[in-house]
């Protein structure tokens, strides 16, 4: 492990991000806009009653935590990936003496560090707004850090291995937006999992989507039993598993036919 | 020779999706893309041992940036073997990426949107570099390429000269062995150029540092480099010094002469009867001629023009080395030995 190298790319990413500010403020505020609408719907749907036992306060406390967790999980670094190696610019990240992915998760770090604080504010703001209530079971605190780990862990690597494609194609964009719209639609942006249609519900459980957003936000909520927290924990292990070793499939073929191209 | 690079029989095939041009033809492509094999570089062998400035030579798409590519081990071969000071290149290991450098002249190493000094701080830490050694290298190498006022600037805000010469500072913090440079100086204005190939030659001298360097400018070249390799169409054509190659491929010298003002108007006819071998007037501008003449026939030739026309000037230079290459590019090289 690199470390010296790792904080370097952190600290550069850190800077780079606050000289743009135009960039920086969109992406910080840009991407609690789609869940705060979908709050907002779902509000106004629920009305004074409930839908499939989601009463309109559920809502506000899913989507608050959904806001926080999307933005904690939320890779940006694909994108660049994906981009660099189309562009031949990979090149410069493949003759440093560390793993690319170093540059990849860095990126990752920095942008989480720098936005944090303006998420906790907004938060703080929405809260004292629609006067969010929440009783937390204090054991499933430690559970929830532990999903959402392995929550950041899978939604990162599924995103980098899909980016690492563009070893072999010449165009990647397509397939990254596949996977930003599948996440969309079954990891909980959305609709929280538990309200999808039952045959939905069904594959989004198996999916790896659901465990990358919805699953800890569903178990901090208490909406889960003991079964269903131990199966969401131990499926986010084997998609973990199972993505990693797919990534290292393709990183080995893929560097091989990697062009290199310009210059 | 010690040799620091070995290559032997290396060779890379590029597979690449071809089609028919119009609408049918691409649309069958989206269902079945037919693919065609394209050698970039075939079966070349050379040795490069420590300490020695090789230049990579030959026309666009010649094969030069490919073989590169491979030596710092971007690219997997095809086949043949590639060692790069005891290392295989593409298995890209750590302490092999240490010990080399490569710049591009098109690609940059320095992050856009920080200060030079900030993204020279990063490469510190990539490479472990003490905080002794950065400050005494960075000190060495600012005060050779006058990079002071550059260090606190944007990458992006930096012109293109000003650029190259801190990507160079980049590239050579850690004290690579072996640097690789693809085009190092192209787009720079002439003092620029100058500058950095002053630089490269003393780097090299000090530091016993391995440079192979493909450029399109033969000035480049022929300063900094005491041996070329030539590639051509993926083959290597030549290996060698370039001077013998110049000698070999163009047994001509160039007579440049000022004729008097009041003089003949039939200068040009009385040139071409001075000699009867083979010689051709290449450039002619008011009284300046200047003529290529074969390298056995110069006295003669000179002779005979001295007492034939009133001359102001006379000098016989080496035929310039792009009109050499030129001919090499264009012939081949064995056409033209």
């Amino acid at each position: 492990m690199h470390l010296r190298g790792g904080i370097a790319l952190i600290k550069k990413s850190m800077f780079s991000y606050m000289a743009s500010r135009g960039f920086f403020w969109t992406l910080t505020f840009g991407w609690m806009m789609l869940p705060l609408i979908y709050m907002f719907v779902w509000i106004v749907a629920a009305g004074e009653g409930a839908i499939s036992g989601f009463t309109k306060q559920d809502f506000i406390t899913y989507y608050v935590f959904l806001i926080f967790i999307n933005q904690l999980t939320y890779p940006t670094s694909h994108w660049t990936v994906g981009d660099q190696i189309n562009a031949g610019t990979f090149s410069v990240w493949l003759l440093r003496p560390l793993p690319p992915i170093y540059e990849a998760i860095s990126t990752d770090i920095a942008v989480k560090v720098v936005c944090l604080p303006f998420v906790f504010l907004f938060l703080i703001v929405v809260s004292l707004f629609f006067k969010f209530k929440l009783t937390i079971d204090a054991t499933l605190v430690w559970l929830f850090i532990l999903s959402l780990i392995m929550a950041q862990v899978l939604r990162f690597m599924v995103a980098y291995t899909l980016a690492i494609f563009a070893l072999f194609v010449e165009k990647i964009h397509a397939l990254l937006r596949t996977n930003d719209t599948l996440i969309f639609l079954l990891a909980g942006q959305v609709i929280p999992t538990v309200l999808l249609p039952d045959l939905i519900k069904g594959v989004s459980n198996f999916l790896p989507y659901r465990y990358m957003l919805g699953f800890p936000i569903e178990l901090i909520l208490g909406k889960l039993n003991s079964n269903q927290i131990i199966t969401g924990l131990a499926l986010q292990c084997i998609w973990i598993v199972v993505v990693i070793l797919i990534n290292r499939v393709i990183w080995k073929k893929g560097i091989k036919s990697y062009t290199a191209v310009g210059g | 020779m010690n040799s620091e690079i070995i290559v032997e029989n290396l060779e890379k095939i590029y597979r690449v999706p071809v089609r028919d041009s119009g609408l049918i033809a691409s649309l069958k492509s989206l269902f079945k893309p037919i693919y065609s094999d394209t050698v970039a570089v075939s079966k070349i062998s050379f040795q490069i041992g420590k300490g020695e400035v090789v230049g990579f030579i030959g026309p666009n798409g010649a094969g030069k940036t490919t073989t590169l590519k491979m030596l710092s081990g971007l690219l997997h071969p095809t086949s043949g073997r590639v060692e790069v000071a005891g290392f295989t290149p593409f298995e890209r290991k750590v302490e092999y990426l240490k010990k080399i450098s490569m710049i591009m002249g098109n690609k940059t190493q320095l992050s856009w949107d920080i200060t030079v000094l900030d993204s020279l701080y990063v490469i510190k830490e990539i490479y472990q570099v003490s905080d002794e050694d950065f400050k005494q290298r960075l000190d060495e190498l600012v005060g050779l390429l006058e990079i002071e006022e550059l260090l606190p600037k944007m990458a992006r805000n930096l012109s293109l000269g000003e650029r190259a010469k801190c990507e160079i500072t980049a590239a050579l913090l850690y004290q690579p062995q072996i640097l690789f440079l693809d085009e190092p100086t192209l787009g720079m204005d002439v003092s620029v150029q100058l500058k950095l190939r002053n630089f490269f030659k003393e780097y090299n001298q000090k530091y016993n540092t391995t440079i192979i360097i493909t450029s399109h400018y033969m000035a480049d070249i022929e300063s900094l480099c005491s041996r070329v390799i030539l590639i051509n169409k993926g083959n290597l054509v030549y290996d060698g010094a370039l001077e013998e190659l110049a000698s070999q491929i163009s047994p001509f010298k160039i007579i440049k002469i000022a004729a008097a003002e009041d003089s003949n108007p039939d200068n040009y006819a009385k040139i071409l009867n001075c000699i009867d071998g083979e010689r051709s007037i290449i450039n002619q501008r008011e009284n300046n001629y200047s003529i290529r003449v074969h390298k056995k026939d110069i006295a003669k030739f000179t002779a005979s023009l001295i007492e034939s026309i009133p001359l102001v000037d006379l000098t016989v230079v080496d035929a310039p080395i792009e009109a050499v290459i030129d001919q090499i590019y264009r012939e081949g090289v064995k056409q033209c030995i």
